[in-house]
């Protein structure tokens, strides 16, 4: 099948500053893609050289399998909503969505038809005669959709649309808009900077840095196996921890030593004898108020209270490491004790910067680590 | 990416671009070649576009008006001359008014805009009622102002001029000084504050620095329109106070009309002090002086 | 109230004919650090500049370090801000941004250049001292003018918002930075954000506001477990508490919570309240990661719900599910059987602290 987009070795220079590299990504129809990096990545930049409003230095830009180079963004069948939504604040939201249809040329018995068709799709079919000034920040979002939807895009375009809005109601409004998308099979090309946007709504999530487009896959994938350490790092909230090891490969298994453990038991995987990163999620960082096997005791510094969850910032050897916890586990310099569980974790390579996967241990190790446990 | 389509409609642009020039230079070229032009040449038809024999002539007689007199000797028509003074002192007495005049119509101006918008004196629509003052024609207001005028003993004098000229650029100043000083960001000003600083230290050391660009170009505006005053200068003046424009109208003989060689190189000539200032003060045109200061 | 930094009591403040603030009171003790979170508009931003002295309250006092200095000039306030748009001087360096506090005062040459160091070490910003404010990155511009603020030393340090507008990750970066600093410095901090999750996290006390009236102050645990009303209990949370309406009853001397799908014991009555005195029809509150769910039937989870959203953030996952004609958001581990849209069941034993008044929104406490 032909993808809704697909973009081809796509690269974009500002004078001496290359902002795009190479880019190749598609887009299949239906799906909700999202462009996620930091500031100055590359992804605006991108998404405006998809719809047409700044040309690639080159690559080529394909939309239902055309090449769309030499047609002007509002030919090109993507429909762009911008940030802050520009809801036009002295039409009424039926004018509000009749408008790019006025542009078009469509009749009017054809316009009011379709305004009330996706006014009620989108929850404002009882709004339709106030005015944009009045309208509350998620009935502004759904305007501002409806408005770029009653177009028929082959593809919607968003640039970071929540990123000025207070935290309670993005929360709220990725919700409202990834149950818009679906109920209608919109294929949806997303940029942000905010990642737990870009893993809620997400079928799948490009990350990018430097221009460079360094793993796409989708939000589980990101996240359990991001593919460097960049995007590891990237990933998640509270961030992963990065813990400087040794490791010493015992046959199929991989055995860590860092600063506060010696012999954990990391798994297997593709990685020699040497020095890494050892990559925690918080929410694998298992910590507990007696000493257990293999648990290390460590203060904690500082707390961060989340209300349902508190992470703990402890002292690993020097280095603060992030621990997920309960609400009122621990207080602050209260002795803990840390252990890395067995298949939770990945090794950095510490020149490459790559992930290596770590599979969890087979049984028989575990067996045999227990016993020499019993034995001691 | 500039494709053929684009290529049509740059010519059409570069046209535009070119007739709106040629508009709006035509007169400018007109009056320089007028100014080197000799007395036949002023009026004659079909138009001397330049002049074959360019002359100084005109120039001469703008700052040795004695010279006239043998001007009017040579030429067989009688050239009988109005104007006595030569042109120095009209540029002296345009120079004093209208700096003058400028200076105190941008410092009161910055004042009072500074008030409006940190304070919201006056209230929201003040700014529109000032503005009021410039809304009915210069010309309504003439007459009560020369009777004020004499009553006062201000009239043909410079000080009378100065006032004149201050109270109705003012509005001018306040409105463009206004929306300078609404740019620059008041979080500034409250920085300076809390750290430790007065009202008029944070006026003086914070926000004027920002506007200064915004103060000079307005300025430099006002200066053109003092400059360029005419209808003020010849009720409220005129015989001993005679500022440039005056001066061009009083170019004029009994018998052969308006001496249109010597205005127009009067004219010349007037224009070269705005020129200057306008290129001195050009480096402290840049806007965007409080880039960088906060994020948006 | 000796150790009070500062005291803020009944404060009003009106623009036109908007209430900014009505009646507010919070407090700091020395070296506390406090957060006012509400949403937009709440008249966070206004109280700052109010106890900074850039606003002049219509009433109420503002004491700091026992001193009433409601009627004094906001220099000699001994006050520091960061402005929500930061207001670097554009025209001067890094350097002389942080030094401008030292400037005013008069400090000498030798400890300017000694403080503005210290600070740019503990916020790492040494490479952009000798830049100007336009080359900095938003990180960057962000550090400088939170180290403008700490360096005067001031009795109470203001911030208004210093990490909105930056990306997710400097965010959570500058967040732990910022507590850390906080602990080095001692210094008494106000600092406002809309965020939820920051003001959790770094304060010890919390005063949430809305409309510009307090709704509660208190400390994390106290605004998350105990909220006062409706606002506090569905502000302060991500997602917000699930608040369903119940009819109280008893049965036999046990009291009954009846929902539309469910129908649970409630083990006492809020302290203080007597069943006579509370009214029929009430509400209560569920946190969302307080609710058991499974994929079976069993004793802890009795009542049938349908999962029809699941929304995946890495770390956990969030359930919106239908139970009865209640809709309701539940937190679970990413690897829960129930993430997938169908039929589970859910329970949850709510607490008597979490009943509130349907009409007015209050929790009885």
């Amino acid at each position: 099948m032909v993808p809704r987009l697909e973009v081809r070795n796509l690269r974009k220079s500002f004078g001496d500053s290359t902002v795009v590299r190479d880019l190749s990504l598609s887009l299949a129809k239906g799906e909700f893609l999202s462009l996620l990096g930091p500031s100055g990545c590359g992804k605006s930049t991108t998404l405006s050289m998809i719809a047409g409003f700044i040309a690639a230095d080159a690559g080529e830009v394909l939309i239902d399998g055309k090449s769309v180079k030499d047609l002007p963004p509002q030919r090109r069948g993507v429909g762009l909503v911008f940030q802050d939504y520009a809801v036009f604040s002295r039409l009424t939201v039926a004018d509000n969505l009749a408008f790019a249809l006025e542009i078009k040329r469509v009749p009017r018995r054809e316009r009011r038809r379709r305004v009330e068709d996706f006014a009620n799709l989108l929850g404002l079919a009882g709004m339709l005669n106030r005015r944009g000034a009045s309208l509350s920040m998620s009935e502004m979002q759904r305007v501002a959709l409806a408005r770029v939807l009653i177009g028929e895009p082959q593809i919607l375009l968003l640039d970071e649309p929540m990123s000025n809005l207070d935290a309670l109601l993005r929360a709220n409004l990725r919700t409202e808009l990834k149950q818009i998308q679906t109920g209608l099979g919109q294929s949806v090309l997303y940029v942000t900077h905010d990642q737990a946007e870009a893993l809620s709504m997400s079928d799948r999530i490009a990350v990018m840095r430097d221009g460079e487009l360094l793993q796409v896959g989708s939000p589980e994938e990101i996240y359990r196996r991001p593919c460097s350490r960049f995007v590891a790092e990237f990933i998640g909230d509270p961030p992963i921890n990065l813990i400087q090891c040794e490791v010493h490969r015992d046959g199929v298994q991989l055995v860590a030593s860092t600063v506060r453990h010696r012999g954990l038991l990391l798994g297997s995987g593709q990685a020699d004898s040497g020095s890494y990163l050892l990559a925690v999620r918080p929410h694998d960082v298992a910590v507990s108020r007696e000493p257990v096997a293999g648990s290390a005791p460590a203060v904690v510094r500082f707390i961060e209270n989340f209300g349902a969850e508190h992470v703990l910032h402890i002292d690993y050897g020097g280095e603060l490491i992030r621990a997920t916890v309960a609400p009122g586990f621990a207080d602050v310099e209260e002795i803990v004790h840390v252990s890395f569980g067995c298949g939770s974790v990945g090794l950095i390579d510490l020149g490459t910067e790559r992930l290596i996967e770590v599979e969890p241990a087979e049984d028989r190790a575990r067996v045999s680590r227990v016993q020499a446990q019993v034995g001691e | 990416m500039p494709s053929t389509r684009r290529f049509g409609l740059g010519w059409v642009k570069t046209f535009v671009v070119l007739t709106a020039m040629v508009i709006a230079l035509f007169p400018v070229f007109w009056l320089v070649s007028t100014a080197f032009k000799p007395y036949n040449e002023w009026q004659a038809w079909p138009p001397v576009w330049v002049s074959r024999q360019p002359t100084l002539q005109n120039y001469r007689i703008v700052f040795f008006p004695e010279l006239a007199q043998k001007f009017a000797a040579n030429e067989k028509g009688n050239l009988s001359y109005k104007v006595s003074g030569s042109a120095w002192k009209a540029f002296a007495d345009s120079a004093i008014i209208s700096g003058f005049a400028t200076f105190f119509s941008v410092v009161f101006g910055t004042l009072a805009a500074y008030s409006i918008v940190r304070f919201g004196i006056g209230g929201t629509t003040y700014p529109f009622q000032f503005l009021t003052v410039r809304m009915f024609p210069p010309i309504a207001v003439v007459v009560p102002m020369v009777v004020l005028f004499s009553a006062l003993r201000l009239s043909d004098t410079l000080t009378g001029l100065i006032l004149a000229y201050t109270a109705f650029t003012l509005p001018f100043s306040i409105w463009m000084i206004r929306s300078f000083i609404e740019e620059t960001p008041e979080e500034l000003e409250g920085v300076a504050m809390v750290h430790g600083m007065g009202r008029l230290q944070v006026f003086l050391t914070i926000t004027l620095p920002l506007v200064r660009g915004g103060i000079l170009a307005t300025a430099l505006f006002i200066f053109i329109l003092n400059w360029s005053e005419f209808l003020f200068a010849l009720t409220l003046g005129g015989s001993k106070v005679v500022t440039v424009t005056v001066q061009v109208a009083n170019y004029v003989s009994a018998s052969s009309g308006k001496l249109y060689g010597v205005q127009a190189a009067m004219g010349t000539i007037s224009t070269i002090p705005v020129l200057l200032l306008g290129y001195l003060i050009q480096r402290h045109l840049v806007r965007g002086l409080t880039f960088g200061a906060v994020k948006r | 109230m000796a150790a009070a930094s500062l005291l803020v009591s009944a404060l009003s403040k009106r623009f036109e004919r908007t209430a900014a603030l009505s009646e507010l009171s919070v407090d700091a003790q020395r070296g506390e650090f406090v957060c006012i979170v509400g949403p937009t508009n709440a008249g966070k931003s206004t109280l700052l500049k109010t106890i900074a002295g850039i606003h002049r309250p219509d009433a109420g006092a503002i004491w700091i370090n026992g001193r009433d200095v409601t009627r004094l000039p906001p220099k000699d306030r001994n006050v520091s801000l960061l402005f929500q748009n930061l207001a670097l001087f554009p025209t001067m360096t890094g350097f002389e941004n942080i030094a401008f506090p030292m400037r005013i005062a008069r400090v000498r040459q030798a400890e300017v250049e000694a403080g503005v160091s210290e600070v740019a070490r503990l916020l790492r910003i040494e490479h952009v001292l000798h830049r100007r404010p336009s080359t900095f990155s938003g990180g960057e511009q962000q550090r400088v003018a939170i180290g403008r603020a700490i360096v005067h030393r001031a009795d109470v340090l203001m911030l208004d918002e210093p990490l909105t507008n930056l990306d997710a990750n400097i965010r959570i970066a500058l967040r732990i930075e910022l507590k850390k600093l906080h602990r080095e410095l001692g210094q008494t901090v106000v600092y406002v954000t809309h965020d939820q999750v920051e003001a959790m996290s770094l304060s010890a006390r919390i005063a949430v506001l809305h409309e510009g009236r307090l709704q509660q102050f208190g400390t994390p645990d106290e605004v998350y477990n105990r909220p006062a009303n409706r606002f506090v209990a569905q502000f302060m949370g991500s997602p917000p508490m699930n608040i369903l309406e119940v009819e109280l009853s008893t049965d036999q001397g046990a009291i009954q919570l009846a929902g539309d799908g469910f129908r649970i014991p409630l083990n006492r009555l809020p302290r203080g309240q007597g069943f006579s005195r509370l009214p029929r029809e009430v509400a209560v509150g569920v946190r969302p990661e307080a609710v058991r769910v499974k994929t079976e039937r069993s004793p802890e989870t009795p009542f049938a719900g349908e999962v029809f959203w699941v929304e995946r953030l890495g770390g956990k996952n969030i359930l919106d599910v239908r139970l009865g004609r209640n809709l309701i958001k539940v937190v679970v581990k990413p690897s829960h059987a129930a993430s997938r849209r169908g039929l589970a069941w859910f329970g949850f034993s709510p607490e008597p602290h979490h009943l509130l008044d349907r009409a007015t929104g209050v929790f009885f406490q």
